[in-house]
């Protein structure tokens, strides 16, 4: 059985449109045989295999995209060179208008974008720097001198993203990801303060950027992993005091569809085993990140998380959920006041925030 | 001297002098010095036409001297992140780039070297099949070692037995298989999660360590 056609087309659609463009302008020669070999191969490993992650896997250590992708520049490359030829001299306008022109087609293909404006203003500003009536050699100087071969690169673009990077991660309350964003855009702005004509360069600015965010990474894995297991703690504390509650026959968390007898074992399953669990989980807690159940409420994660709204406990819950921890023993019971106190709790709506 | 050269003077003066104080660009900016000075050395554009082979020979240079800087670059930031097998990519793009004779050469040894990167990247990035367990593993610690009443011993130790045995299906079934797509005959090798690139990124010390590696040899068995 084939490739599902969805996942093939999305894979290999640019590739055959790549193709078409070739076939189109009738190329032919070494290059375009390769392209055509690459693309022939695709499609029978498409016809093939009915495994997509197996299907990519050969695509990509066959080398068919690089070659395919290799093979199409050099056709491009031939035929650029076929044009050139044909017309025999040089002509240093001409090379400006077809400059021009290759800009100017290639303002469409920003128009879906939503930074569309941001993006073509500075081929907008090259284009008119070419059409201001200076010649091709000034045209290239002025690029590189007002940094325009750079905006259009992105750069502009770039700052801007690094700064909503940072706004992203203060809207998500994730206080490591604005430090990480903050270092980022210090670097740009570090770089383009010493940057040839005010521009970063885009290559060394990629690789700042990949060790800074090396270096980063880590704190991310363990602020997440923090994160991941005391909420666990939370609510294993939680689940275990309102199973003794009157309200847990009817709550969904104990339910079960099987009937009352199954929801009263799913009941006394929580009520005898989890004081079990919660003392191996906080156990781990401490052996990987040498944090104590109490650090939990000092951590910048649980005021995060909660203002965030992805932990909704109320300030009221919290409080209740320490009170209870020092009860969560194995082989042991709540005592009926804090029974009550979850009680009261639930029925005054004060578990979650609205 | 006409217009449209002196024009063409002043653009490959503004190449080199783009990279004149660049600690990164320092092959770049002795190719354009050397590009500036074969242009300067002309009068005209039918004297500069009149050392086309040279100017097309130092058109490849130009290429070969970006490729250098930029790799030596990378090379540099990735062995500084302890990023060895990305490394590789740059030291082989820079052991064979003086070889280069045409630009098209010169692209399609940098994609053919980072094709094979990427697999070796995809390949290396395997292991983090292992932290990616982490939670699995710690729910069949919890349903092991808790301390619990006789009555539910059995059930918390089928629920063990349970996430084992779907761990092991799934890893044999479908991970295992997907992996040895990319490299036949693959196994977890656990000696590279101590690799700083793998070990950085698993937030727990030594001693944990070797127990999740001791117990994910018996969830995922190769």
């Amino acid at each position: 059985m084939p490739i599902d056609k969805t996942y093939s087309d999305a894979m290999l659609g640019t590739f055959r449109n790549m193709m078409q463009e070739c076939r189109d302008k009738k190329m032919s020669g070494k290059a375009f045989d390769t392209m055509s070999d690459a693309m022939d191969r695709m499609e029978a490993f498409a016809l093939e295999m009915d495994d997509v992650s197996a299907f990519t896997a050969k695509l990509t250590t066959e080398g068919l995209f690089t070659d395919f992708s290799t093979a199409y520049g050099e056709a491009l490359a031939a035929e650029g060179q076929k044009k050139y030829a044909a017309s025999g001299t040089y002509d240093d306008n001409a090379l400006l208008q077809q400059t021009l022109e290759a800009y100017e087609n290639s303002l469409p293909s920003y128009n879906d974008h939503p930074d569309k404006d941001k993006l073509q203003a500075p081929i907008r500003e090259v284009i008119a720097l070419g059409r201001s009536g200076i010649n091709y050699p000034s045209f290239l100087r002025l690029l590189i001198e007002k940094g325009l071969d750079k905006a259009m690169e992105g750069s502009i673009l770039s700052r801007e993203a690094l700064e909503k990077d940072i706004q992203w991660a203060a809207e998500m309350y994730q206080p490591v990801y604005v430090r990480r964003n903050r270092a980022l855009l210090a670097k740009f702005d570090e770089m383009a303060t010493t940057a040839a004509f005010g521009v970063p360069d885009s290559i060394v600015f990629s690789m700042e950027r990949f060790s800074i965010e090396s270096a980063w990474q880590p704190e991310i894995n363990r602020y997440d992993a923090i994160v991941w297991r005391w909420g666990r703690l939370l609510e294993l504390v939680h689940d275990w005091i309102d199973a003794y509650t009157s309200f847990a026959p009817f709550d969904e968390r104990y339910v079960s569809t099987r009937g009352m007898e199954e929801t009263k074992r799913n009941i006394r399953y929580t009520k005898e085993c989890y004081p079990g669990f919660f003392r191996v989980r906080e156990d781990i807690f401490n052996r990987y990140f040498g944090m104590q159940w109490n650090d939990i409420f000092t951590h910048e994660s649980l005021a995060a998380e909660r203002n965030s709204k992805r932990n909704r406990y109320t300030d009221a819950y919290i409080a209740f959920i320490q009170e209870v921890y020092p009860h969560c023993i194995p082989l042991e019971n709540p005592s009926p006041e804090l029974v009550a106190r979850a009680e009261e709790l639930h029925k005054s709506k004060q578990v979650y925030i609205a | 001297m006409d217009t449209i050269f002196n024009d063409y003077l002043l653009y490959y003066e503004a190449r080199m002098k783009r990279r004149q104080h660049s600690n990164v660009y320092t092959h770049s900016y002795q190719s354009e010095k050397a590009m500036y000075g074969l242009v300067a050395s002309c009068s005209s554009l039918e004297d500069l036409q009149a050392k086309s082979d040279e100017f097309r020979r130092l058109s490849v240079q130009n290429a070969i001297a970006l490729v250098k800087d930029q790799e030596t670059y990378r090379k540099k930031v990735y062995e500084n992140c302890k990023e060895f097998i990305r490394a590789e990519a740059s030291a082989a793009i820079l052991e064979k780039i003086d070889g280069m004779q045409t630009d098209m050469e010169i692209v399609e040894m940098v994609n053919q070297v980072h094709q094979q990167n990427n697999i070796d990247i995809t390949v290396d990035q395997l292991v983090d099949f292992f932290y990616s367990d982490f939670i699995a593993m710690e729910n069949i610690e919890v349903y092991q070692q808790a301390i619990i009443p006789e009555a539910w011993r059995k059930e918390c130790n089928d629920h063990a037995q349970e996430a084992m045995d779907s761990g092991k299906k799934i890893w044999q079934e479908n991970q295992l298989p997907n992996a040895r797509n990319w490299k036949p005959g693959w196994t977890l090798d656990y000696k590279l999660l101590y690799e700083d690139r793998h070990r950085r990124l698993i937030p727990v010390n030594d001693v944990e360590m070797e127990k999740k590696i001791a117990l994910h040899k018996l969830y995922k068995p190769c």
